[in-house]
């Protein structure tokens, strides 16, 4: 590991098996990151919006999104965290099955760092992820709060 | 709504009725005062004749009470002239009147009577012989007898006068009878034609309105038909959208977790190689098998699915986008567009040794040109695609205009199409002929859905082993409304 600082990896992932997938590849890369996982968008904002329930979320935070939730769109999730003082340096990579053309642009508008489509060939998917790891691995994560 | 367009025509036959009447009834005015005037001026004539008979009564009388003053000789000798002037009248006047009164008897049997009177008088006066009175005969008192008779012919005239004027006031009266008649007449028809015109308009205006309800009813029905099937179309393709995105999420699960289940059978058979050669003992019978061959097999025949799947649904999703882009029409020069497209087969139509002619003088329209694009790339690349086997594809594209369209032939010597298919083959996922080459069964399904949102067609000619062509018709102007729903 290059970043010294403990980022916590936060995935916002509704598919259990998307998860799944991801934790594995990104462990494959060798990334041994803590990885919390929300499977709805109020959960994760709950979550990001009240750090005094957890103390160990004081670090650093980098924020992996799906943009189809079951009780918001992803995209007024990553509204709310690029609106937020406290968050909007926050890195979040979009990581969804959606490559509408539109909806990639209204993404990087919002003002989202990465954005992936999740290829439906496994080894595609893999790569990415694997990627994604090694991008991980090297990106500077600043202080939340800042 | 239900039109009679007859009774406007059975209203105007009436109309033109009433007004014939109208000029019937004018014509007869017109011709009876014609008569009654003819009749009038006939009496006024009448009584100016009786004026003339009368005056001719009065001078013979005057004449004759003149002739009787010369009763001395020596008034005959001086006033000899005087005398025969008095006689000349006075022949005149009885020749005058014996004419004018021609028609009347009474008058004329008369004359005779004035006539001995006269010469009564000439003999007493001495103006004639008694050899030239001759036999006439004789009154006591000729001036009283002359004073009687002229007063009977002015009498007999007067009373000709009375007849006349009594006449003439007749006549006059049958006049204003028949004027009035006939103004009558003019304005009973007058207001028939009115009420007739008014009702004559009143349909028609009708007519015309309910022609314009209908018309407006129509365009309305065909609006609200064309937006119906716009929503429909709309729904439908963001729910090919939605489907097809959604399908996606679970395709990823099952294509990462069978990847995972090859891995882990990976494993498993090395697990099993390592068993075989340390503790072949521990092995159950059927294990290698189920290890080497239904494991492998079943991830083999799952991956390949899957990834069809995800092929089919990219095609759809393919098409409910194109349905969604908007089009963006410019004038194209088609000679150049087709260059351009044949550039971009460069490389396939080398492979498969396809000689592509692009035929001169293609007509120029005004279209989109990704659309117009697509669809000729897609039949060109179709054409080298589907060679008769051991025959090097040779594609002809010819275009002209034919009205309002452009026709482009896209002719081929590849391997045909069965008739049987001409419908199938554009259909999405569909296909014709031995499944030979690879593909899904989209490009034709493309291809017209492009082809109807241009507001064209497409049709195939083709004969089994000998070639096909596809021919395009577009329009050579693109408007929004012309365009089908798509």
């Amino acid at each position: 590991m290059s970043n010294p600082l403990p980022v916590t990896i936060i995935m916002i992932e509704d598919d259990l098996g998307h998860a799944r997938l991801i934790e594995k590849n990104i462990r494959r890369a060798g990334i041994s990151n803590h990885i919390t996982h929300f499977d709805n968008g109020t959960a994760a904002l709950e979550f990001l919006f009240n750090p005094t329930q957890d103390p160990a979320r004081r670090g650093p935070v980098l924020i992996l999104l799906d943009l189809n939730l079951p009780d918001m769109s992803g995209t007024a999730v990553l509204a709310r965290i690029k609106e937020a003082p406290e968050l909007h340096r926050t890195p979040v990579v979009v990581l969804t099955t959606t490559d509408d053309r539109v909806e990639i642009q209204r993404c990087y508008d919002l003002g989202c760092n990465v954005y992936i489509t999740k290829p439906v060939n496994y080894e595609s998917f893999a790569e990415a992820i694997r990627q994604l790891g090694l991008f991980l691995s090297v990106i500077q994560i600043p202080e939340s709060g800042g | 709504m239900v039109l009679d367009l007859r009774a406007p025509i059975a209203l105007r036959g009436k109309w033109i009725g009433m007004i014939l009447l109208g000029f019937v009834a004018l014509a007869g005015i017109v011709g009876s005062a014609a008569i009654l005037m003819t009749m009038n001026q006939r009496q006024m004539d009448g009584v100016a004749h009786a004026y003339q008979v009368e005056r001719q009564v009065s001078a013979m009388r005057v004449s004759l009470l003149r002739i009787d003053s010369f009763r001395r000789k020596k008034d005959i000798e001086r006033r000899a002239d005087e005398l025969k002037t008095y006689r000349t009248r006075l022949d005149s006047a009885i020749a005058s009147f014996r004419t004018l009164t021609s028609d009347n008897p009474r008058q004329q049997a008369r004359v005779p009577l004035l006539e001995a009177l006269q010469a009564q008088v000439l003999l007493d006066v001495g103006a004639i012989t008694k050899e030239e009175f001759g036999e006439s005969i004789r009154v006591e008192d000729p001036l009283g007898m002359l004073d009687v008779l002229t007063k009977a012919m002015q009498d007999e005239e007067l009373r000709l006068q009375r007849f006349r004027n009594a006449e003439m006031r007749r006549i006059q009266y049958g006049f204003y009878v028949v004027l009035g008649a006939a103004g009558l007449l003019l304005i009973v028809v007058g207001l028939l034609t009115f009420v007739s015109l008014r009702r004559f308009t009143r349909d028609l205006v009708n007519s015309r309105q309910a022609l314009r309800d209908a018309n407006a009813g129509l365009e309305l029905a065909v609006q609200e038909r064309t937006a119906d099937l716009k929503r429909a179309n709309g729904e439908l393709q963001r729910f090919a959208y939605i489907v097809s995105h959604d399908l996606r999420s679970p395709l990823v699960n099952v294509m990462g977790f069978t990847s995972e289940l090859e891995i882990a059978a990976k494993r498993l058979g090395e697990m099993l190689e390592e068993a075989r050669k340390t503790r072949p003992e521990t092995l159950f019978p059927g294990t290698d098998e189920l290890i080497e061959q239904d494991l492998p097999e079943a991830i083999h025949f799952i991956r390949t699915s899957t990834q069809k799947m995800d092929r089919l649904i990219n095609a759809i999703l393919q098409l409910s986008r194109q349905g969604s882009r908007a089009l963006m029409p410019a004038w194209l020069d088609m000679n150049r567009l087709l260059a351009d497209v044949v550039e971009t087969l460069k490389v396939r139509a080398e492979q498969a040794g396809a000689q592509i002619i692009i035929a001169p003088n293609q007509p120029e329209i005004y279209g989109d040109r990704v659309a117009i694009e697509q669809i000729l790339s897609n039949l060109i690349e179709n054409a080298i695609k589907y060679n008769q086997p051991g025959r090097p594809p040779i594609i002809e594209v010819t275009g002209r205009r034919i009205g309002t369209h452009a026709e482009f032939r896209v002719t081929d010597n590849g391997r045909g199409i069965d008739p049987g298919d001409f419908e199938r083959v554009f259909d999405l996922f569909r296909r014709s002929g031995a499944q030979d080459r690879p593909g899904e069964g989209i490009g034709l399904a493309h291809v017209r859905a492009v082809v109807y949102r241009l507001g064209g067609s497409i049709l195939i000619e083709s004969e089994l082993g000998v070639g096909s062509t596809f021919i395009l018709s577009i329009p050579l102007h693109y408007s929004e409304e012309q365009s089908q729903v798509s």
